[in-house]
């Protein structure tokens, strides 16, 4: 008897489920008992990515022959990685029906197809997508048309990521928000060449997580975010024009990463300074008169775009710091030579306990200098990471 | 912090003192405790498991009350001791399924199943996925004694019809 057999099918498959789905379905050879085990996974991961004509076409068999077999009455998760496959997207479209028809929870779609249509992404999305009950998760990733229809809901989604989405502008993303009453994650990451926009506006009461990157390219007429529920906020905003830009107050936010390049930042620091951990790489100084009451962990990036005397502005207006972080943001250019922040009163600090430094080491003596004798705060202890930690005085 | 102890007896007789917080990771185990029938002076029989399994059962057991009870008291542990934490738990489950045969492995299985401990089904499900996944289907029948049954026709049919994982 063969050892393997004293175990269940169900802690058989539980083995499977840990597999990649394509190295689980090669165990349908190794005996009877095994044949089916696999078609009785609820997830279910297809992957494509630069392979030849017949390898696609050996998955599109593979697919249109199984997956109307499957045996699973719920299937938890489908995933399809497809780059540069040949696949038609009427199939595509077709396993999706499929997939959703068996209350879906999550979907992860991938695709990047060859411009064989020309400019013209094939919607690969079915209409039943946009009514399926049971959908708690949607990830969306490349040459994907969203085209939301009338009448349609998406009662349980939860978690929402565009990524680098061809044809996703402002007007798609609110039809698809309007759609999701009940969302708390939101990942939005507008394609690079994207070349229109137009007014982007995330109006989500449920939402708690909210990462946003706008790039620099593209015609973008503005940005309204109301989301009183938010505890987490991303926004990477690299549009330098000065839209408007209405970012209605977020009371509960605890963690923010805040990189912006336009000016007119009023809007934006109002409806942060409830945060506690903040992390900032801002263009320009922002205006007078806020005060982040609850700060406690701030790390800014001296990048080229950091303007000499924030540093002493947000020291001003934070007076429960405890700790500052300087560093840079990996894809940041470099600063040419950092400029010594001005004075800054000594009750300021008294707070603050600890200072890391990961920036260039060759600046490492400039903040040695600004902390010692600049800002007058003698170190008790170094640390003996990359970084020093210059004051500690409890 | 007091600790209730709890007795365990294997299938072959074997007594293990165990404390209370470990053994309410077997959700078999919480639920007697729960509904009280649980004796203090008397063992819990345990019939489908062996001594030298329930030993390892114990083990893991006790390793991973002490994690949980760290996550309550460092709520604002920073990343970096997270992570440093989480490394060593993943460390010391490698050695720990390292440590035995195949067959060790399937009866802890069947073990933590009847237990219902499934971070520990998770654990051995996985360990076992690893030792199948980069093999040929020859190499994976070889190690878990799998009998092929099927006839030369039907085995080329299924290499046919499930082609894509073949490729």
């Amino acid at each position: 008897m063969d050892i393997i057999s004293g175990l269940t099918d169900d802690l058989l498959l539980k083995v499977l489920s840990f597999l990649p789905t394509k190295v689980a379905v090669s165990t349908s050879i190794l005996s009877k008992r095994w044949e089916c085990l696999w078609m009785w996974l609820t997830k279910l991961d297809y992957k494509s990515r630069y392979c030849s004509q017949s390898q696609c076409q050996s998955l599109r068999c593979f697919l249109d022959r199984n997956l109307p077999l499957h045996r699973a009455p719920v299937i938890e998760s489908f995933r399809l990685d497809f780059a540069y496959a040949h696949l038609r997207p009427e199939d595509i479209k077709l396993w999706l029906v499929i997939a959703v028809s068996r209350y879906l929870r999550e979907l992860e779609i991938s695709n990047f197809s060859y411009s064989l249509h020309g400019n013209l992404t094939p919607n690969i999305l079915p209409n039943s997508l946009y009514i399926c009950k049971s959908l708690v998760t949607l990830k969306l990733d490349g040459d994907i048309v969203v085209d939301v229809p009338r009448m349609v809901c998406l009662p349980s989604l939860k978690t929402l990521e565009l990524r680098q989405m061809k044809h996703l502008d402002g007007e798609s993303l609110r039809r698809l928000l309007s759609i999701c009453p009940n969302l708390e994650d939101l990942w939005v990451d507008f394609r690079d060449s994207s070349t229109f926009m137009g007014m982007i506006t995330i109006i989500v009461p449920s939402l708690q997580s909210l990462s946003l990157r706008i790039p620099n390219e593209g015609y973008l007429y503005g940005l309204v975010i109301s989301t009183p529920s938010l505890k987490y906020l991303k926004l990477e905003d690299y549009s330098e024009k000065n839209h408007s830009r209405l970012i209605e107050n977020m009371p509960k936010l605890e963690d923010a990463y805040v990189d912006v390049r336009f000016l007119d930042m009023k809007n934006l620091i109002r409806s942060i300074t409830s945060v506690k951990r903040l992390t900032l790489c801002l263009g320009a100084v922002y205006g007078d008169g806020f005060v982040f009451n609850q700060l406690e962990h701030l790390k800014v990036c001296v990048c080229k775009s950091h303007p000499s005397n924030l540093l002493v502005r947000l020291l001003e207006d934070s007076l429960n710091l405890r700790v500052l972080d300087i560093f840079q943001i990996d894809d940041h250019d470099d600063y040419s030579s950092l400029v010594p922040p001005g004075p800054v009163p000594q009750c300021v600090l008294s707070s603050l306990k600890t200072f890391n430094w990961s920036g260039r080491p060759q600046e490492r003596d400039l903040a040695v200098y600004i902390f010692e004798e600049h800002w007058f705060l003698m170190p008790k202890k170094k640390s003996k990471k990359r970084y020093r930690s210059l004051k500690d005085c409890n | 912090m007091s600790s209730n102890m709890i007795m365990l007896k294997s299938s072959d007789g074997a007594s293990f003192e165990i404390e209370e917080a470990a053994a309410r990771k077997s959700k078999i185990i919480a639920n007697m405790i729960e509904v009280e029938c649980v004796d203090e002076d008397k063992a819990i029989p345990l019939q489908n498991v062996t001594g030298n399994i329930l030993a390892l059962v114990i083990e893991y057991c006790n390793k991973h009350i002490v994690d949980d009870d760290d996550d309550v008291a460092t709520e604002e542990a920073s990343e970096e001791e997270e992570e440093a934490k989480k490394k060593k738990v993943d460390d010391w489950e490698a050695e720990f399924m390292n440590s035995m045969s195949l067959e060790t492995m399937f009866e802890l299985l069947l073990a933590a199943n009847y237990l219902n401990i499934k971070s520990l089904i998770d654990l051995v499900c996985q360990t076992i996925a690893n030792n199948i996944k980069d093999k040929t289907p020859e190499e994976v029948r070889k190690i878990f004694s799998i009998e092929n049954d099927f006839t030369p026709e039907e085995e080329e049919e299924i290499r046919k019809e499930n082609a894509w994982a073949f490729g």
